[in-house]
């Protein structure tokens, strides 16, 4: 093999490394950036913050799983804990514990791109090879309906008795074991993770892929990136070990995803003018338990494989959203109620017969949406904020009442709201109890598992932090590649909108140096 | 700076007056009587007193059910704690002592104590008024410590029953060989190619390991 892999632990002495492209982060962007790159004979060094994992450390127990491959320990949230906030952390970074579910970016997302933030030269059949291409890499595939699991059936079954639109979802697996457990490392090399292809790709055309490598900040003169300062970290508890990485490239691609690629350039003291780190979205999630006579067994099967759009388009004042289910393990279900004592330990003992339905907002396309914000705390830790506004309130209130419907339809013998003290429903007439309810911050759970935006793409250097071809305004061989050149949120599941993105950009990146 | 510019496991210092609600500064009050079973990692003796009060809310057992003490969840959140930000590790620690100086029984029972000494019910009745809390930083505070406790306590293998799970299947990958760069990227050079296509099925036998494995 061509390349390398150096992990945190092997650096002894500080490195100061000369390349033509440094990528930082090695997720969806990153990985397939690093891929073209280094295949077109360019000399790459990929720093990745997270370790170096793979199916050997899975051992799919919830209390090693979180704290090893997800942001802040496990612990990302906004500032007000209103909002938990998955996002993966390690080699391959959110692909390595995504739930696999891919989705083309919709054409109404590229329309409105193009109509309300001027992006040009986005759309289907610009980005159609880009599509084919990924998808026979990634083996991305319909996940056949008949081995979809209780869960993602009664997400089926409810669609079909409402008349709701509802599909198989595309997963990108090959000898997938149907275990259930992608979302704390696939176990059997099923998932077609960053670590199981791109980075292979890019690692025998010459990669040098360092591991627990954190890059503190990007040193600018004039308009040039001339190094990239990074603190080799111990795994253990992420704080660093002294030993320092300074990288010196013709051409800096920053791919650490939504929420770190802002604070980084927030720590080099790149704002752009106050842009960086606005406009971040997060498809807030909110969901519906439903309890069946029959087992569902929601911690085992393809956590995602059927999918919903039927509330894509609410029309130009709502918020919209999309359906599909989440997996249960026990950690994970135990943080979606709100309750203490008895009543958590009762709610946990019907694990086995719960089902849960989700709802995702899709933030951002309203005018006056202009979702979250990451910002740095005064010590440099990480601070993001999301406001939930009246709009969004809105849309978690009809979600709400929709995923109740959908819960009885699908058969549920009650369906349960994950409020303080729930809503608990057996008929249809009981869904009026959530007229009753409060909606918002700290009145029920709210997840996000996409993170997107704070870095957005944009013709306008008054109004968008990187241009249509990547590259951070003003700074012409920086350029930023993940989710958080988002425009807005996508409205399916985002890592295929990365992978592609990414894909397009390698002769972008490439053609800088 | 607003009460919400500072962080502690991102709730601010600054709303450590509202937290109390009134019982700032009387940290002389006894701690609590539970103690480590092992060497403290993160927190203070009385800061891990008062999360082993708390857990000990959250998760009190019974109905056979371990409770937080036995499992020794508080001493798992201490090492937990320990490996992240020391600035986070000072912010929690902050928020348990300002818990245990909240002078929870004012309002109920007009005799104030430190949470870490009040009763269960009492305790129970506290939390509780913190989730459904007109003041932002109390909710905050619920959430961070309910998702802490509970996540130790239902992420343990002694409660997998109570849950109905059955555990994480084992698919031998402790023993698998390491990933093979080269093989891998030879293989995604076959997919390009189209000599190979997507698959439809799964192996039979890896369909439901649930189901073998259900005792």
């Amino acid at each position: 093999m061509k390349g390398s892999i150096t992990q945190g632990a092997e650096l002894t002495a500080d490195l100061d490394l000369s390349c033509d492209v440094c990528v930082i982060g090695s997720g969806a962007g990153g990985s397939v950036l690093a891929a073209g790159l280094c295949e077109a004979g360019l000399d790459v060094v990929l720093l990745e913050e997270g370790g170096y994992h793979t199916r050997r450390d899975f051992d799919l127990d919830e209390r090693r799983a979180y704290p090893m491959l997800y942001q802040d320990r496990g612990t990302r949230a906004t500032a007000d804990l209103a909002i938990t906030i998955l996002q993966g952390r390690s080699v391959g970074g959110s692909t390595t514990v995504n739930w696999t579910t891919c989705f083309r970016t919709p054409d109404r997302i590229l329309q409105h791109w193009r109509t309300v933030h001027g992006i040009e030269g986005l759309d289907a059949d610009t980005l159609a090879p880009h599509w084919d291409e990924i998808e026979k890499r990634l083996s991305i595939h319909p996940w056949p309906e008949e081995l979809a699991n209780p869960n993602n059936q009664k997400l089926l079954k409810g669609a079909r008795e409402l008349g709701w639109e509802a599909a198989p979802l595309r997963r990108n697996v090959k000898g997938c074991a149907n275990s259930g457990y992608c979302g704390v490392g696939c176990p059997v090399n099923g998932k077609q993770a960053m670590h199981l292809t791109y980075l292979p790709d890019a690692l025998v055309a010459g990669l040098r892929l360092y591991s627990d490598v954190r890059a503190d900040r990007i040193e600018v003169q004039g308009d040039r990136v001339v190094a990239v300062h990074a603190s080799v970290l111990d795994r253990t508890n992420s704080r660093p070990t002294g030993v320092k990485v300074t990288v010196r490239p013709k051409v800096l691609s920053l791919s650490g995803g939504a929420i770190n690629s802002p604070a980084l350039l927030l720590r080099s003291g790149l704002d752009a003018g106050g842009k960086v780190g606005r406009r971040t979205f997060l498809h807030p999630v909110v969901g519906i338990g439903g309890r069946y006579k029959e087992p569902v067994h929601p911690f085992s099967g393809a956590p995602q494989s059927i999918g919903s759009h039927q509330f894509f388009d609410r029309g130009p004042d709502k918020v919209g959203f999309f359906f599909e289910s989440a997996p249960l393990q026990p950690m994970l279900a135990s943080l979606t109620a709100s309750l203490l004592g008895p009543e958590q330990a009762q709610f946990m003992s019907q694990l086995p017969h719960l089902g849960v339905m989700i709802a995702l907002m899709v933030d951002g396309l309203l005018p006056q949406d202009n979702g979250g914000t990451v910002s740095l705390r005064p010590d440099g830790r990480i601070r993001v904020d999301y406001p939930v506004r009246d709009f969004l309130t809105e849309a978690f209130r009809s979600a709400h009442v929709a995923l109740a419907r959908l819960t009885l339809a699908a058969g549920a013998l009650e369906a349960l709201s994950l409020h303080h003290q729930p809503a608990r429903m057996t008929g249809l007439l009981a869904i009026s109890q959530l007229a009753e309810k409060e909606y918002g911050a700290h009145q029920h759970a709210i997840f996000s598992a996409h993170q997107m935006g704070g870095c957005a793409m944009g013709p306008d250097p008054d109004k968008s932090v990187v241009g249509v071809d990547h590259r951070f305004h003003g700074v012409p061989n920086l350029f930023v590649v993940d989710g958080s050149v988002l425009p807005t949120a996508l409205g399916v599941n985002p890592s295929q909108t990365v992978y592609g993105l990414a894909h397009r950009a390698r002769g972008l990146v490439g053609g800088a140096v | 700076m607003s009460t919400s510019r500072r962080g502690i496991l991102k709730i601010g210092l600054g709303g450590a007056a509202l937290l109390a609600a009134g019982g700032l500064g009387l940290g002389l009050w006894p701690g609590a009587s539970r103690e480590p079973l092992a060497p403290l990692q993160a927190l203070s003796p009385r800061a891990f007193g008062v999360l082993a009060a708390v857990a000990r809310t959250f998760c009190p057992g019974g109905d056979g059910l371990p409770s937080a003490d036995e499992l020794d969840i508080a001493g798992a959140l201490d090492a937990t704690i320990a490996t992240l930000h020391p600035a986070d590790q000072a912010e929690l620690q902050q928020v348990l002592l300002l818990v245990d100086n909240a002078l929870v029984g004012a309002l109920l029972d007009g005799r104030p104590q430190p949470f870490s000494r009040a009763d269960d019910a009492t305790r129970r009745a506290t939390l509780l008024s913190w989730r459904e809390s007109r003041i932002p930083l109390r909710r905050t505070a619920y959430k961070a410590l309910r998702g802490l406790v509970m996540a130790a306590y239902w992420g343990h293998p002694r409660l997998y029953a109570a849950a109905g799970y059955p555990g994480p299947p084992d698919f031998g990958q402790a023993q698998a060989p390491p990933d093979d760069p080269v093989a891998l990227a030879e293989e995604g050079r076959r997919r390009l190619a189209g000599d190979d296509a997507p698959e439809g099925q799964p192996p039979a036998e890896a369909l439901d390991p649930v189901e073998e494995s259900t005792p």
